[in-house]
């Protein structure tokens, strides 16, 4: 019954030079110099952020499993746990980025490290943004998080030695304290690293719709992992009917992942504020940026629901790993493009003042393309109305881009090879942990009660 | 499916391990089955009576996707082609603000089609007589039904009555419906 896992040395050698091609990619971007290596900087947030989602959902849905009684998951339990081990590697890449922040070295959170005097929204927000209270909150979740992985785990192997089933009593209690931390420190988090990249702009359902989004790909990497180990001669008794449920997820995590997506989008539209639209205008502006925003839409959404609608596309290995790898690609897509404007912004220097000015006159900009004249008068009196405030550089620029052509804003953020080697070395670094925690101890959970429903699983 | 036929063999089991044996032992056999009753969902057992994947999601999905389209169609003649008022100085097309009525519609479609189309393929529309094989089939009876023949050979019957009785059916019996058979007795 007891299954263990033996990381081969050629697996390790995939992991190594996938890490390789990791650390080349910083090398590269060490050669792209502007806004402080904002490139780089981003890049690492991005992914440590990503990858940290993705470790966080492993052990999400391994206590949400286990407070909710289930039982079909309990041979693919381990799997879901190793992926919470990744969590301390993530840290250190956070703790990296906040001793940047206080060397004064990055220019990430740029806008309330280094407040504009005049920028007024900033200033209400900073006892809150401040980067010893920042750096305060960072190490509270993740030390919560390594704490609630390092008891979870402990437990959870302590109980393939001790038959007994007061392991599984208490696996539970530890579960549902989990459950109850993720759910504030999840949402905060996402506030605290994401967010507060443009503190001028917030979305109360920000929390939610990050973790809607690396659900799916951490449902993918799922897929992938127990694909891969079953192709190794793994995981035997893991059969379509369990892949079948994952697929389940994914797809239901998708259309969640729309939902939240859209609702964040259709009240921003419609209430058409400008210290809400903000956000988007920084990603219509860009004809990139704005590109890959329909481009996420398309592979989140329609791509899912249309092939992952049938049965029998959940239940073919191929199209099933085609998915998964598809949107852990549009999911990381997603987080780029709440990531990369900001800090690669190329008027960034400037500080808080260029973007307090675009606040002030772009709120026609959403719709000024569709609705004719009258759109355009009440654009007219608005910049007449803020002209006089800032500079006739500054005005000139919001009316063209208004207007819907001149593409006025630029960025540094590209997606090149930079982005897909520092990817793949954080997917790399991922791979390995996993794999290599999954063979510290069996790799199907041999005392659970569950066991036995788990393996007889049809649906 | 129980279809126009009037006359079946009904073979009454006490467990559903019994049956999904029997089932495997009787299409083994060469024997097809109409259908099997049962009092509760059987694990296991649309594999075991070889059934098809049934076409009722398709249904669903071409209902949703009328929905979908009557929604925009509708929402975008009257806002756009045929009374346009301005809402708030947004567009005309304002597609954004559709989407919430046409996931509605959409979703709304979809269910009801489903329900309706599943009630008609199954005979439960307003005014059909249902054949009912055996009333403890919704207590704690399993049944298999055969269909049989007007003028079905006698060879044929005795075979699946010595096959249901070979594989544990605590009963066998043909059962006949009359065109104006009184149901609630």
């Amino acid at each position: 019954m007891k299954e263990q896992f033996q990381f081969t040395d050629k697996a390790k050698l995939v992991c190594y030079i996938m890490m390789g091609t990791g650390i080349l990619g910083v090398i590269i971007s060490l050669f792209y110099g502007a806004n402080q290596h904002s490139r780089l900087w981003s890049n690492i947030l991005l992914n440590s952020y990503y990858f940290t989602g993705i470790a966080l959902g492993g052990l999400f849905f391994a206590a949400a499993h286990q407070v909710g009684y289930a039982g079909w998951h309990t041979l693919i339990k381990r799997l879901m746990t190793s992926f919470s081990t990744y969590i301390p590697y993530m840290f250190g890449f956070i703790v990296l980025i906040i001793i940047f922040l206080f060397l004064g070295k990055t220019n990430l959170y740029h806008h309330w490290v280094h407040p504009a005097a005049d920028d007024l929204i900033v200033a209400e927000k900073l006892p809150f943004l401040r980067l010893d209270f920042f750096t305060l909150r960072i190490f509270v979740y993740f030390g919560l998080w390594i704490f609630f992985m390092w008891w979870f785990r402990r437990v959870e192997i302590q109980q393939d030695s001790d038959g007994s089933l007061s392991q599984y009593q208490k696996i539970k209690k530890v579960a549902a304290i989990f459950l109850v931390v993720f759910a504030v420190t999840s949402s905060m988090v996402s506030w605290d690293l994401i967010m507060s990249l443009d503190p001028h702009w917030y979305s109360t359902l920000f929390g939610w719709y990050n973790f809607a989004s690396y659900m799916v790909a951490c449902l993918g990497f799922m897929i992938l992992f127990i694909i891969y180990l079953k192709s190794k001669g793994y995981l035997k008794q893991v059969n379509d009917n369990h892949i079948h449920d994952l697929g389940k997820y994914m797809f239901g995590f998708s259309v969640f992942y729309t939902y939240l997506w859209f609702s964040q989008y259709l009240l921003i539209w419609y209430g058409n504020i400008p210290e809400d639209t903000a956000y988007y205008i920084k990603r219509f502006d860009v004809p990139f940026f704005k590109a890959l925003f329909f481009i996420t839409l398309a592979i989140n959404f329609v791509v899912p629901l249309l092939v992952l609608m049938t049965r029998k596309s959940k239940r073919t290995y191929n199209t099933i790993a085609f998915m998964s790898v598809l949107l852990i690609v549009g999911h990381y897509m997603d987080f780029y493009l709440m990531v990369m404007p900001e800090p690669n912004a190329a008027a960034a220097h400037h500080g808080g003042h260029d973007d307090h000015a675009m606040m002030n006159s772009n709120e026609t900009v959403l719709y000024a393309e569709a609705s004719g004249d009258q759109t355009e008068d009440h654009m007219q009196a608005d910049d007449q109305e803020h002209g006089n405030a800032h500079s006739a550089d500054t005005h000139g620029h919001h009316g063209e881009s208004a207007h819907g052509h001149g593409d006025k804003r630029q960025t540094y953020a590209a997606l090149g090879l930079i982005e897909l080697f520092i990817f793949i070395g954080f997917a790399g670094g991922f791979i390995f942990t996993v794999l290599n925690n999954l063979q510290k101890a069996s790799l199907i959970p041999v005392n659970d009660p569950y066991l036995k429903e788990s393996i007889k699983h049809h649906i | 499916m129980i279809s126009s036929n009037n006359r079946y063999l009904v073979g009454l089991y006490d467990n559903e391990n019994t049956l999904l044996k029997a089932i495997k032992k009787i299409r083994e056999d060469g024997v097809s089955i109409t259908d099997a009753l049962t009092p509760f969902p059987v694990h296991g057992i649309e594999d075991a009576l070889g059934l098809e994947d049934s076409s009722l999601h398709k249904a669903g999905f071409l209902f949703g996707l009328t929905g979908f389209t009557l929604a925009l169609a509708l929402m975008t003649w009257i806002n756009y082609f045929n009374y346009p008022i301005n809402f708030g100085g947004k567009p005309f097309f304002a597609l954004p603000s559709f989407i919430p009525i046409t996931f509605e519609l959409t979703v709304l479609f979809a269910s009801v089609g489903m329900v309706v189309t599943y009630c008609f393929r199954n005979g439960l529309y307003p005014g059909a007589i249902p054949k009912i094989m055996d009333k403890r089939t919704t207590d704690d009876h399993f049944a298999l039904v055969f269909a049989l023949e007007e003028n079905e050979e006698q060879v044929n019957i005795d075979h699946i009555n010595r096959l249901l009785n070979q594989t544990g059916a605590v009963e066998v019996k043909e059962r006949v419906f009359e065109e104006d058979e009184e149901i609630f007795e």
